[in-house]
């Protein structure tokens, strides 16, 4: 009896899955073969003490608080869940003035820092800047004359106006320098037009000036400015500015800064 | 409008409600046939119970709760043995917790036997392991093991063969 065979087929016969013909023969083998009987029931009750240790470790109950504690977990969850949980009923509209009060704080230092380079040159070194300037009535807005050699310096009247000097005399940056705009009271623009006809016809020699060194000054220190007497024998009583005049200096300044 | 919202809420609050008191035991089970450990199985049962509840919209068919709880149970419970040091100082289910054995199999469930057979199942496949575990949780209920794994009923014979051939090779 060739009972080696048989017993390669036993764990799959005990598994039930031999085959119907090898099952057949095997059950017609143990029935003459006391051996491979034991053998074949020896490992149908290893299967099952298998079966019934998985089954014993399957059985077993959560404790009687589990459900209690997944309840308290849940309700935990529930209060995260809320939108406002948490939350102030008045908080949301403070914390956002609070982050549009910041903003607006931020923007404003931004513009601050921004214009104080450009304000600097319009009114250095001349004078600080005025808070209480003339009514528009008051003053005429002007172009600044072109010549470098009329203009060089900034010049400080006594009323605090001011009648800027040439950021482009300084640089040697004409051509790339627009134009620039101050103001100037009504009297004082009669002043500055004689002493520009002057310089054109070569009256008042202003080499002196156009050879001032840059004034590359620190903004924050403003130095004494010096206002000497201008000596215009010929010039005779200042006339008010009519507007072709204004028109025939501002044409002549735009040929100045733009040769071609 | 509100009113209908409120009302789908208080049903999902209702349903998720009996899912939990029905399948308890379920979560518990899954995670103590993997960790061994009473106190571990219910954090993670805890754990998986709490994931589902975040998804209850999409869990409202018992079924398919019963089978997302299960394999999320299994996942959380794997992920913590595998990262725990709790594995080395694990608390075996006492056997005087367990319900009594028939007399015929007295001898061979010996605790002895028990830490044997849970060694053997660790050591096993995943994929065969978790088959061996459900499948002795649903009572061999090929078709319920299938559906709670989402798998062909065939894969499920198949792996639940070798795993059951394996552990007799080992314990025999």
């Amino acid at each position: 009896m060739n009972c080696k065979r048989y017993q390669n087929w036993i764990p799959e016969a005990a598994l039930g899955a031999l085959g119907a013909s090898r099952q057949a023969q095997l059950d017609a083998h143990v029935l003459a073969c006391p051996a491979c009987a034991r053998a074949l029931e020896a490992e149908r009750r290893l299967l099952a003490a298998i079966d019934q240790g998985l089954a014993r470790n399957v059985a077993a109950q959560p404790s009687a608080e589990f459900a209690a504690r997944v309840r308290m977990r849940l309700a935990e969850e529930r209060e995260q869940m809320r939108p406002s949980a948490g939350w102030l009923p008045g908080r949301p509209i403070l914390v956002t003035f609070a982050a549009l009060a910041a903003l607006a704080a931020l923007v404003l230092a931004v513009r601050f820092v921004q214009r104080a380079p450009q304000r600097t040159q319009l009114t250095t070194p001349s004078a600080p800047i005025r808070t209480a300037t003339p009514s528009a009535r008051e003053l005429a807005t002007v172009t600044r004359p072109p010549a470098r050699a009329l203009l060089p310096a900034p010049t400080h009247r006594a009323s605090g106006t001011v009648a800027h000097g040439s950021e482009g005399a300084r640089s040697g940056r004409e051509n790339q320098t627009p134009q620039l705009q101050v103001l100037v009271r009504p009297g004082q623009w009669a002043g500055i037009t004689a002493l520009y006809r002057a310089a054109q016809s070569g009256r008042v020699d202003t080499s002196s000036l156009a050879e001032r060194p840059a004034m590359d000054l620190d903004p924050l220190q403003v130095p004494p400015v010096e206002i000497k007497p201008l000596v215009t024998a010929a010039l005779e009583a200042p006339k008010p500015l009519n507007s072709s005049e204004a028109e025939d200096i501002d044409t002549q300044g735009d040929k100045h800064e733009n040769p071609q | 409008m509100p009113q209908q919202i409120e009302s789908v809420d208080r049903a999902l609050e209702r349903e998720f409600d009996e899912r939990l008191a029905d399948c308890s035991a379920l979560a518990y089970r899954v995670a103590l046939s993997v960790l061994h450990s009473p106190a571990d199985a219910e954090d993670v049962a805890q754990e998986a119970f709490i994931r589902a509840y975040r998804h209850r919209r999409e869990l409202r068919d018992a079924e398919h709760f019963r089978a997302w709880l299960v394999r999320v149970t299994w996942r959380l419970a794997i992920d913590r043995q595998r990262s725990s040091s709790r594995r080395d100082r694990r608390e075996l289910v006492a056997a005087s917790d367990l319900p009594p054995a028939p007399s015929v199999e007295q001898t061979a469930v010996s605790r002895e036997f028990q830490q044997r057979l849970d060694r053997a199942v660790e050591a096993l496949p995943e994929k065969l392991r978790r088959v061996l575990v459900l499948a002795a949780l649903e009572g061999y209920e090929m078709r319920e093991t299938a559906v709670l794994l989402d798998l062909p009923e065939g894969t499920v014979r198949s792996r639940l063969h070798r795993a059951r051939k394996i552990l007799a090779e080992k314990l025999r």
